[in-house]
């Protein structure tokens, strides 16, 4: 069977948020970022460092170094208001809880539905790539 | 030390598939600047209800490319990680600031294959 290749539908315009938050908060993250409009999130684990053992929390403890690192990718027009309201709902602007930042993306892929595809004037032709801003 | 320019591809995928991805990515193109860890995924489809997170394991390799062969590579791991099939997840790239790739201390057609 020969193989072809998948068509690639190349999304640019897209932001990637990064939210660092303490371990057990990234749901909180989750949820704010889809109710503002964010089709899906990615988590995992980390280990944070920084000031927290001579600053923050009582002897430094109160504060978890287990970090939970969301990855969630919007679109360029929606970014700002998921970024404040994740901000919010992780209570970002409170010292040690943690830190978010947004990165431009300069292309992303995905499967695209076919409908949804055809409404930006793509094709049947496997072998193509085409762009979507 | 070369000063080129470089780009991240981030390709998060079902958990399972990144090591495969990951030696093809290796064997297949040379690219040695390469991470891969495990994360929970929540898509579209794993949003059912309003306060239920339903997530899925996912693999998450992170490739340092350089400029030049990034949109290829971006091809390729598209095609490998077969990311254009429904419910298989995302990639995107990214440009970085400064960065070095990693240098193989050994010649890669010595190394046995990975099982």
């Amino acid at each position: 069977m020969k193989h072809h290749p998948q068509e690639m539908l190349v999304l640019t315009d897209a932001v990637l948020i990064t939210c660092i938050v303490q371990r057990g908060a990234a749901d909180a993250v989750v949820h704010a970022a889809h109710e503002a409009g964010a089709q899906g999130a990615t988590i995992f684990h980390g280990r944070g460092t920084g000031v927290r053992q001579k600053h923050l929390g009582l002897l430094g403890l109160t504060v978890n170094a287990e970090k939970e690192i969301v990855y969630i990718v919007v679109p360029d027009d929606q970014a700002d208001r998921i970024f404040e309201r994740i901000f919010v709902a992780a209570k970002l602007d409170t010292p040690g809880m943690g830190i978010i930042y947004s990165t431009p993306i300069e292309k992303m892929a995905t499967y695209i539905p076919h409908q949804i595809a055809a409404r930006f004037g793509s094709h049947d032709h496997r072998d193509t790539t085409h762009e979507i801003a | 030390m070369k000063l080129l320019s470089y780009k991240t591809i981030t390709c998060i995928m079902p958990a399972g598939r990144g090591r495969a991805v990951h030696n093809r990515l290796m064997k297949e193109q040379g690219v040695l600047s390469a991470s891969m860890h495990h994360a929970r995924g929540i898509g579209a489809s794993t949003f059912r209800h309003r306060n239920s997170l339903v997530a899925s394991e996912k693999d998450v390799l992170v490739a340092l490319v350089e400029e030049s062969r990034a949109d290829d590579l971006f091809a390729f791991l598209f095609d490998v990680a077969d990311i254009g099939k429904p419910h298989v997840g995302l990639m995107f790239m990214s440009r970085t600031g400064r960065g070095h790739p990693l240098v193989a201390p050994v010649e890669l057609n010595n190394l046995e294959p990975n099982v």
